[in-house]
């Protein structure tokens, strides 16, 4: 900027020009304020997610603040360490306000605050840091910095803790139960994707999870830290959209196409259509993604026309992931994607925005048909593949491996004068998981005619024995039918008015299990040694072995859950277990009776597999042994 | 708000209100010992004195002629002719000789400076009458008026174009208020030059005064409306009004739309020519800017030529801190570095302000710019074609159609000079342009 004084003939005037580029007024918003309001939002997010945590537990809520401390640190270290390097004395000056301006310019932060939000409370600290600088120093920093990124930092961090520490990404911390998710160590959306042969289709929530629609929508469970509050997404994302932070066309463009894909799927599936969109968005990260990683500016292409393509694309890759791919989860991978494409957009829409609109208009909304006739073509080839006929008469799906079946059968007796005119044959066919539960029940040719029963006492029924395992079976009360034709007997396997039906499935299922038998046993082992210090108490260990009758041997143990383990052994026994368990399993048991020390049953090929469990591994043979005894 | 076009408007502070009341000033002759005339033309075809040193002159005479497109030039002051001066010419870019008059201060008026037009005159007499008469532009670009006019066909409409979306301007303003008869008288005149069937006046819809002063002349007119449009920026600028009052587009001339534009002064102008005799003698110029940094801001009744030193002795300006002076308005003008310059024809007026600190972040692409372009451009394509002195994309990104209007770069929220940038890469084209074309030959 050139500096003149200008006088005139007489003097009066002294001025000090300056001279700079036009215009000379310049518009109040920077792009510090938009960052700064941006964070100012998520850190608002956070704060719920904080607060929500607190609730399941302080050592949650404690974990949710030091990720996000963790995180930022990280990211202001990467910071340093990239500003240190490419720092220049003559071409930057003074270091002070080259740092300052470095590290205010970058909006690091951002990238941290949005990462953290994406994983799971249970994400170990190891894995948070080197995401965080995989996102800011391999993916922005190795660009050029703030601006000059092609995918999102936050978007691909999370996709390699995805690929790397995927098991690591837990819901929950240690071994607790996941809010709102299954018993078997899956998130709700985890557990609604991998429904058998139709992910994402049939839309309804698992009942076992115990959640209410209000309770998705209000984040009342646990799955990534910052997607589940949903009414407070869709809140943050209409303020930024009005504050002009965010480009409203991605978003809206985003949710729009994922409905209208939503509702002709939902018609396909024959599920409620109201239902199904609110859990496509209520589950997993479509409103976080749409709001926070879709609509980064500087991944998304500069014209309107292209913000609200790239909406579109992305919701045709989500539907597809979730419908049709092995994933839970499409949205981080469909916005890499989408961030690839983002060069070509630009590339493409050449000229002046204001002319040929119809073009535009043609693209987008063949586009969206493309993406709605695909998804429903796919939604239907799905269904197809259902096997008929088995709805009515599955159990819930089981996410655990079935280990063994066993069929029974009863004949019902046909009284006389009685409303069954002719005796009935009742067959079930029961599936056990490895300990013996009972995981799955299919009954046939129940009743004839059929409407004695009815499809939701059936369903009642069999969601009740998915609850017990053989064991608890066999504690269950007798209920038959007496000689005047009336049921006796009560429980929750007897139903009301349907006596006959009841007592044939419990009989047929009795009549399936006739060759189990069950002992049980118990073994006491002390910890420690007489008179020595010892943190440990005596732990007592109950089995229940499940044997064959006619083949006398063992099928499988089913163990108490006091006496396993330590505390500090439990991993290693939790992943020992299986190897340990599958040495008993078909043993039989007169070989097995016939060993009296655990070493022979153990040491298979020279190999002691109890090595580093020798006090579980003995106690459980002898509590086997014990079993046997009486 | 627009879905995927863009929306090419901007809401800007005026600040008219500093000088839109304030009485008009008029500059004493006796401040003005010498007036200067530039020789090279802004796009520096040269400007022929028609007079020498030493020769006497009085307020009227012709003293120049561009014969690029044929503007005759006149002078605002009686006196004498002396030696040439090397000026800085802020509309040409760089300093050039100027032709001085020594000021008599005796005002003497040339009798017949021009031929008065008869009543009832043919087009092309009214044509030729406002060749001879050298008016140009008056709305800042200094066209040749006669030219939109020469043999022109298939004119449906004159649009007067008195919107001023300048900030701080209100030279037009005041004039309009001040000769709505002439105003009114003037674009008749350019109507029947056209053969044009309607004249639409178009003004913005909260200048009050001036919307009152020309519907009291407008009620013995017929053929002649009144047409109010929005508070925006750049309303003014040909194609966006073109655009807002007919809805129409065009690719290069309104009269591809069967439209001419005119500035409401230069209709003024026209009649003072035709009916009068008088040539363009005299500006008024808008003197404003923050009021901290003039304290008594104007519009000003200048002799065209009048050095801008000597015009802003006149105010009371704060000059304890560095500032910027502007020939124009803030948002497409320029910062001069002397204020030794002299004021045209069609100077709008000088702008003080604060001088503009800039914090540059990176581009972060959130298209703000694409959007607010009145003429549609995608200033961060450019950028990034510009940067890669990638030719063709420039070529098909159309950037020859900027017109440096300064909103991409207002907007910008990362500060990035982008009016600047677009006219680098004009300037790259252009000269490419120019290079394959000689090629070809």
């Amino acid at each position: 900027m050139a500096k003149t004084s200008s006088t005139t003939k007489e003097g009066e005037i002294k001025m000090e020009l300056k001279t700079g580029f036009a215009p000379y007024r310049r518009s109040k918003q920077t792009t510090f304020k938009i960052m700064l309001e941006l964070l100012i939002v998520l850190l608002v997010v956070y704060l719920a997610a904080i607060i929500y945590n607190f609730t399941l537990g302080a050592a949650y809520g404690l974990k949710a603040i030091l990720m996000l401390l963790v995180s930022i640190v990280t990211t202001f270290l990467c910071d340093l360490f990239v500003a240190g390097i490419r720092y220049k004395k003559d071409k930057d000056g003074a270091f002070g306000p080259y740092l300052s301006k470095f590290l205010l310019g970058n909006y690091s932060i951002i990238t941290a605050v949005i990462l953290t939000l994406t994983v799971p409370i249970g994400t170990p600290y190891y894995v948070l840091i080197v995401g965080n600088i995989f996102a800011t120093l391999l993916v922005k920093h190795a660009f050029g910095g703030f601006g000059n990124n092609i995918v999102n930092p936050a978007v691909a961090a999370r996709i390699v803790l995805l690929l790397a520490f995927g098991s690591t990404l837990k819901a929950t911390l240690g071994t607790d139960p996941i809010a709102g998710g299954s018993a078997a160590g899956a998130t709700i959306t985890t557990s609604y994707a991998t429904q058998v042969g139709a992910k994402w289709l049939l839309g309804s929530l698992p009942e076992a999870n115990g959640l209410t629609m209000l309770d998705i929508y209000l984040g009342r469970y646990s799955a990534a830290i910052g997607e589940t509050f949903t009414i407070l997404l869709l809140v943050a994302g209409v303020y930024l959209a009005v504050r002009k932070i965010i480009n409203w066309r991605t978003p809206v463009f985003y949710f729009g196409t994922i409905a209208l894909v939503a509702i002709p799927l939902a018609l396909i599936a024959k599920v409620n259509v109201g239902n199904y969109l609110l859990l496509t968005f209520g589950l997993g990260g479509v409103v976080f993604g749409g709001v926070f990683m879709l609509t980064d500016p500087v991944t998304s292409p500069t014209s309107n026309f292209g913000k609200a393509l790239i909406g579109i694309i992305a919701a045709f890759l989500t539907m597809l992931i979730r419908v049709a791919g092995n994933l839970p989860e499409g949205v981080a991978i469909s916005i890499l994607f989408v961030n690839f494409l983002v060069p070509v957009i630009d590339k493409l829409n050449g000229g002046v925005t204001n002319k040929d609109l119809w073009k535009k208009y043609v693209v987008a909304a063949t586009l969206g048909l493309v993406t709605i006739g695909t998804m429903s073509a796919i939604g239907a080839g799905k269904m197809a593949k259902l096997a008929p006929g088995e709805e009515d008469t599955t159990s819930e799906e089981p996410l655990v491996e079935i280990f063994a079946s066993y069929a029974g059968s009863y004949t019902s007796p046909a009284p006389d004068g009685g409303e069954h005119s002719s005796e009935f044959t009742t067959n079930v066919e029961v599936g056990l998981d490895i300990e013996f539960n009972i995981v799955k029940l299919e009954v046939s040719d129940y009743a004839s005619p059929p409407k004695f029963l009815k499809d939701n006492e059936l369903e009642q029924l069999v969601s009740f024995y998915t609850t017990l395992d053989v064991k608890g079976f066999r504690d269950l009360p007798a209920i038959s039918i007496s000689d005047a034709g009336a049921s006796v007997g009560e429980g929750a396997h007897l139903i009301p008015g349907k006596g006959y039906s009841s007592v044939a499935i419990y009989r047929a299922i009795e009549n399936a299990f006739s060759d189990i038998n069950i002992a049980t046993g118990s073994h006491t082992s002390a910890m420690c040694e007489p008179g020595e210090y010892c943190t440990y108490e005596d732990e007592t260990l109950t089995v229940d072995v499940y044997t064959s009758l006619e083949e006398s041997k063992i099928l499988t143990l089913n163990l108490s859950e006091e006496g396993q383990s330590t505390d500090s052994f439990k991993n290693k026994w939790a992943n020992k277990y299986p190897e340990i368990l599958a040495l008993y399993q078909g043993l039989d048991i007169d070989t097995f009776m016939g060993y009296t020390d655990p070493a022979e049953l153990y040491v298979v090929d020279g190999d002691d597999l109890a090595a580093g469990l020798t006090y579980t591994c003995d106690r459980l043979f002898y509590a086997v042994q014990d079993a046997f005894m009486h | 708000m627009k879905l995927f076009s863009n929306k090419g408007r901007l809401r800007l502070k005026g600040h008219k209100h500093l000088t839109s009341d304030v009485p008009v000033r008029e500059l004493d002759l006796k401040k003005v010992p010498f007036v200067y005339f530039p020789l090279m033309a802004n796009n520096a075809k040269p400007i022929t004195p028609l007079v020498k040193e030493g020769d006497l002159v009085k307020k009227g005479t012709r003293i120049a002629l561009r014969e690029h497109m044929y503007v005759p030039v006149y002078s605002s002051v009686s006196g004498k002719v002396v030696a040439n001066k090397v000026m800085f010419n802020p509309g040409l870019g760089r300093p050039c000789p100027h032709l001085v008059i020594e000021n008599d201060f005796k005002n003497e008026e040339e009798k017949k400076a021009l031929k008065v037009l008869k009543d009832n005159p043919t087009k092309e007499e009214i044509v030729e009458a406002i060749k001879e008469a050298g008016i140009v532009g008056l709305g800042g670009a200094g066209f040749p008026t006669w030219i939109k006019y020469n043999g022109v066909k298939d004119i449906e409409f004159i649009l007067i174009n008195a919107v001023e979306c300048e900030p701080f301007l209100t030279t037009d303003y005041v004039t309009t208020i001040a000769n709505a008869k002439e105003l009114i008288e003037g674009a008749l005149l350019l109507k029947r030059a056209a053969d044009a069937s309607k004249v639409v006046i178009a003004i913005k819809k909260d200048k009050e005064a001036a919307i009152k002063a020309l519907n009291e002349e407008l009620t013995n007119y017929q053929d002649i409306e009144l047409r109010l449009v929005p508070d925006a920026y750049p309303m003014g600028w040909e194609r966006t009004l073109v655009e807002q009052v007919f809805k129409r587009t065009y690719n290069n001339l309104p009269s591809e739309c069967h439209v001419v534009v005119d500035n409401s002064q230069t209709a003024i102008a026209v009649y003072r020519a035709l009916k009068e005799g008088k040539p363009i003698t005299e500006r008024l110029l808008t003197i404003s800017g923050e009021p901290e940094l003039i304290k008594d801001p104007a519009n000003i009744l200048v002799p065209v030529g009048t050095p801008v030193s000597v015009v802003l002795a006149e105010f009371d300006i704060n000059q304890d801190k560095p500032l910027m002076v502007l020939n124009g308005g803030p948002m497409t003008s320029t910062a001069l570095r002397t204020l030794e310059v002299a004021t045209t024809a069609p100077s709008g007026g000088y702008t003080i302000v604060k001088p503009i600190k800039q914090r540059v972040d990176n581009c972060l692409r959130c298209g703000e710019c694409t959007y607010s372009c009145p003429a549609g451009l995608q200033p961060v394509e450019i950028k990034q074609a510009f940067e890669a002195r990638d030719f063709e994309r420039l070529e098909n990104l159309c950037v020859t159609k900027c017109v440096e209007c300064g909103i991409c770069s207002y907007v910008c929220p990362s500060g990035i000079e982008l009016t600047d940038t677009m006219k680098r890469a004009k300037s790259l084209v252009w000269l490419r342009q120019a290079q394959q074309q000689k090629k070809e030959k």
